[in-house]
């Protein structure tokens, strides 16, 4: 097997104080220029699962299992390593440019630093190689642009600017941890468009972390599916797109396409498990219409589906003839819970 | 989380903030300070039963003697005892902070809630007063003062009190103009409530929090300035002890002899430190009631 | 840009006319005959003719405003006892060592605070942050004039390293000679610099950007400077802008004690002598500086925030 990439293996995250588990067992598999999408709701842990492959875990959060790049091991990097690491092999953008951007730095000066705490390269010229980033993402005028503040900028233009910086030192893996999720569609398509062509130009492996299914569709090779911190199902995207076989990721993509003869928007009925309140068995039991006594008692494994596919369930048969209405109608235990 | 009222507090108020003793989830500071003060004022009453020394009787045969048993804090060049000076100079000094506090606290409370409740000119009026007196640094003020009154404890009450009530009407006024707004005041008023009657059972109860937190900061800062201008000759006159005033008195051996300024100065650092704990408690729970 | 500071600087124009009348009403403060109290033994009949017509004692009080304002306007402010001259000029003079040794103390109380506040942040809730917050809330409680002798005693007087009193012969000479007055300063106003750049930092450290740029494995420096200090040293021109009374203050008791030939100490040592119209001229300038630095405080606000200053 290839050393090459991100091999994330069985990865736990909890908050120690509370002593709480967010992230429970997750494997991925990212080879070089590869991109995965990883797909979830708001507190499925998809966001800290990136955070924790470059060590940007919030104040109070351990991981534990392994994070492995390139053959080197990410959890126990030392201090300087990791400063090494970050940008210059795997680079991170994020959510929301405006705050992600510091606000008293020139955009040029922002990405001229980044080149020069990579390379011995001297001002003027790292300056010169960021006029030139910003150009490649799609700023006009880049050399006057380059001396001014992030708040004079759009959106959409301070998210290039936040790719400009992570390709600086190019690196070989980009995580992006919801990059469009700020912006409107329109300037949503541009931004994926320009992550695409980044990839195949530099040969680049991607992260994309999103909830939104059709962004993580356009733009990944295979799609992973996260729900109350584990990965649930996993497979090439049109696979798992077309043909999903995790109750969860059915009810996901059904929820996406409008009911025509509703004309509602469905939705899985009641809400994800507060971390750390759930048991051995499936974490998706209480809401999933198939359930049954054996999906709560044990921890479920990995079914296999196709080639390169599998979902945690052991009902996958029947999971895929689910339609809208079964899910809507899934009594919750204990009552209705509001949706979220 | 931004508190509006707590951010209109006035400048002195961004002294003191944010030390606390915590032990698990509870904030001991106001129950450290609250015992460190009484503490303080005890041994400032029970003086005379506390130490068999008279505070002013001269016995040079005994003077600038270091600490011992007989005397924890040695003697002065007059050979009074510095223990039994720094109890009875307390009293003075608790005073101080307390009167320093007491007349600005009370006059400014109510000129604030008057001008904040019913605006008007005069409201304009006084709320350009209260920007321009605190344009001046508070010490120079009170020394300028205190420069045309004369020396002496009464016109240092004057001064501070002069100077000092600004600082209390703009927490008042302000926070009157914020409360003024509230639902249950507009309530009161449509129902026909007499002004009086809403200013000071609707409005002045929470009003009062911010400046009572504000007032324990103050009277560490009064204290200070007691000291200060006693230690210029401009306050308390000799022979009564006050902290300031004995460490003025020693100066000129201080060399030598320096525990007469050592004591006296630990006590107001001590003090200033008991106060300001209360404050921080106070200013925790004051977050918590503040809506 | 240049409207908004145009606007602040009118601001000033009825503050200080307000100042003025405050140290105008001053004088007026005095029980009894004002001449009388303020000739003091030299009370001598033609003496006291001439302090009433200077005072212009027999006009009606709106009157013998306008009177002192024409006399400020013309720089006129009265005719020292003491010095037997125009106070105007005995001021001014004075003014450099006290504005040096203001911009000294600020200066010193941000070397003293960044790095206490900075190990504060990162150590946040551990024993160092305990121990450099309790440190610095007990140096809060310590009078100005205390820690001026103490530190005089310590380094002047024990040690002979430094020199307690005098401002020098000008240049590095002055700048050792103002050390141990402006530490003194430092001292009473860095617990509150202290304390504000504590919570600017731990807001700062964990902010978006900062994990940006942790992320782009920016170096140490770059994130420190550019990143860290420099977001978060806003609040502390704020802070220090809204102290400025403490510390003219301490500056005031620092001059006094260290023998500085200063504002502060000319106000001090009128007092015995009930020079009122040095009082009044220095307390109007103590109360124009603090006017002045919140201006300028504000002002470089705008200049260190880029969303600002654009802007307007």
């Amino acid at each position: 097997m290839s050393k090459e990439g991100l091999i994330v293996e069985d990865l736990s995250i909890s908050f120690v104080q509370r002593q709480l588990e967010v992230v429970t067992g997750v494997s991925l598999r990212i080879g070089r220029g590869e991109a995965l999408g990883l797909v979830g709701e708001s507190g499925s842990g998809k966001s800290l699962t990136a955070r924790a492959i470059l060590g940007l875990l919030p104040r109070g959060a351990v991981a534990s299992g392994r994070i492995m790049f390139d053959g080197s091991s990410l959890l126990d990097l030392a201090a300087r390593e990791m400063q090494k690491l970050r940008g210059a092999r795997v680079a991170m953008i994020f959510q929301d440019p405006m705050s992600s951007l510091n606000p008293v730095l020139r955009v040029g000066t922002a990405i001229a630093q980044v080149i020069q705490s990579h390379e011995r390269v001297g001002a003027g010229e790292a300056h010169r190689r960021a006029v030139a980033l910003m150009d490649r993402v799609g700023i006009r005028d880049a050399q006057e642009r380059s001396h001014a503040y992030p708040h004079q900028f759009s959106g959409g233009m301070r998210q290039r600017i936040m790719i400009a910086m992570a390709l600086a030192a190019n690196p070989s893996l980009l995580l992006a941890d919801e990059p469009t999720t700020a912006l409107d569609v329109v300037v949503q398509a541009g931004i994926l468009r320009l992550l695409t062509d980044l990839r195949h130009e530099k040969g680049m492996g991607l992260l994309l972390v999103s909830h939104d299914l059709a962004v993580v569709g356009r733009v990944s090779d295979r799609v992973a599916v996260m729900y109350a911190g584990q990965i649930v199902e996993e497979g090439p995207t049109s696979e798992v797109l077309f043909r999903p076989h995790m109750p969860y990721t059915v009810g996901l993509i059904a929820s996406v396409r409008r009911d025509r003869a509703a004309a509602r928007l469905s939705s899985i009925s009641g809400s994800p498990p507060a971390p750390g309140s759930t048991s051995a068995g499936c974490r998706f039991a209480p809401r999933c219409p198939l359930a049954i006594d054996a999906c709560r008692r044990n921890a479920i494994p990995a079914v296999p589906i196709g080639p390169g596919h599998w979902a945690r369930c052991i009902r996958t048969e029947d999971a895929q003839a689910l339609t809208a209405a079964d899910f809507a109608a899934a009594r919750v235990p204990g009552g209705e819970r509001a949706n979220v | 989380m931004t508190n509006p009222s707590l951010d209109s507090l006035p400048r002195r108020w961004s002294l003191f903030r944010g030390v606390q003793i915590r032990l698990g989830s509870h904030n001991y500071s106001f129950a450290v300070g609250i015992v460190g003060f009484s503490l303080i004022v005890l041994a400032a009453i029970f003086a005379p039963l506390l130490t068999p020394y008279d505070p002013v009787a001269l016995d040079f045969a005994s003077a600038l003697q270091p600490p011992s048993w007989a005397h924890p804090f040695g003697t002065d060049n007059l050979g009074r005892d510095v223990l039994t000076r720094v109890l009875y100079a307390a009293r003075i000094d608790l005073q101080i902070g307390a009167i320093g506090v007491a007349f600005p606290f009370v006059i400014g409370a109510v000129i604030g809630l008057f001008a904040g409740y019913f605006g008007g000119w005069a409201d304009a009026l006084i709320g350009r007063l209260i920007d321009i007196v605190i344009a001046f640094p508070f010490l120079v003020l009170v020394i300028a003062i205190v420069a045309m009154l004369g020396p002496g404890l009464v016109n240092l009450y004057i001064a501070v009190t002069l100077v000092s009530w600004v600082l209390y009407a703009r927490i008042l006024r302000g926070e009157t103009l914020a409360l003024k707004r509230r639902e249950y005041v507009m309530a009161a008023t449509s129902l026909g409530f007499p002004h009086l009657k809403i200013m000071f059972r609707h409005i002045l109860p929470n009003a009062i929090a911010p400046a009572i937190v504000f007032a324990m900061s103050d009277y560490a800062l009064d204290v200070q300035l007691g000291a200060t201008l006693s230690f210029f000759g401009l306050g308390v006159q000799p022979p009564t002890p006050e902290w300031g005033l004995m460490i003025a008195e020693a100066r000129n051996f201080m060399l030598t002899e320096p525990w007469v300024i050592l004591f006296p100065g630990l006590a107001i650092v001590v003090l200033s430190l008991c106060v300001s704990l209360i404050g921080d408690g106070l200013a925790d729970r004051a977050r918590g009631l503040h809506v | 840009m240049i409207r908004y500071v145009a606007g602040r600087l009118a601001q000033f124009v009825p503050v200080l006319f307000g100042i003025s009348l405050i140290v105008f009403l001053l004088v007026r403060l005095i029980p009894g005959d004002p001449a009388i109290a303020v000739l003091g033994s030299r009370a001598t009949p033609e003496l006291i003719a001439r302090m009433r017509d200077q005072l212009g004692l027999d006009l009606p009080l709106w009157q013998q405003y306008l009177h002192f304002l024409n006399n400020a306007a013309h720089g006129r402010f009265g005719i020292s006892f003491f010095y037997q001259t125009e106070v105007w000029g005995i001021v001014v003079a004075r003014l450099p060592v006290t504005l040096l040794l203001m911009a000294y103390a600020i200066v010193l109380s941000i070397v003293i605070a960044t790095p206490f506040a900075l190990l504060s942040a990162i150590r946040r809730d551990r024993l160092s942050d305990h121990l450099v917050r309790i440190g610095f809330t007990a140096a809060l409680g310590m009078p100005v004039f205390w820690c001026g002798i103490i530190l005089a005693l310590l380094f002047g007087a024990k040690l002979h390293l430094l020199p307690i009193s005098g401002a020098g012969n000008g240049g590095v000479d002055t700048l050792v000679h103002l050390l141990l007055p402006s530490l003194t300063i430092a001292i009473a106003i860095s617990p509150i610099l202290v304390r504000t750049l504590r919570s600017s930092l731990i807001e700062v450290l964990v902010s978006d950007f900062v994990t940006t740029g942790r992320a782009m494995g920016l170096r140490e420096r770059f994130l420190l400077v550019n990143y860290i200090l420099r977001n978060s040293l806003r609040p502390v021109v704020t802070v220090i802008s809204i102290n400025v009374g403490y510390l003219v203050g301490g500056t005031v008791i620092a001059e006094q004690i260290f023998s500085l030939a200063g504002v502060g100490s000319l106000l001090i040592g009128s007092i015995t002598t009930r020079d009122y119209a040095i009082i009044q001229l220095s307390t109007l300038f103590f109360a124009a500086i603090v006017v002045l630095v919140n201006l300028v405080a504000d002002l470089l606000y705008m200049a260190l925030d880029p969303r600002v200053a654009l802007d307007s």
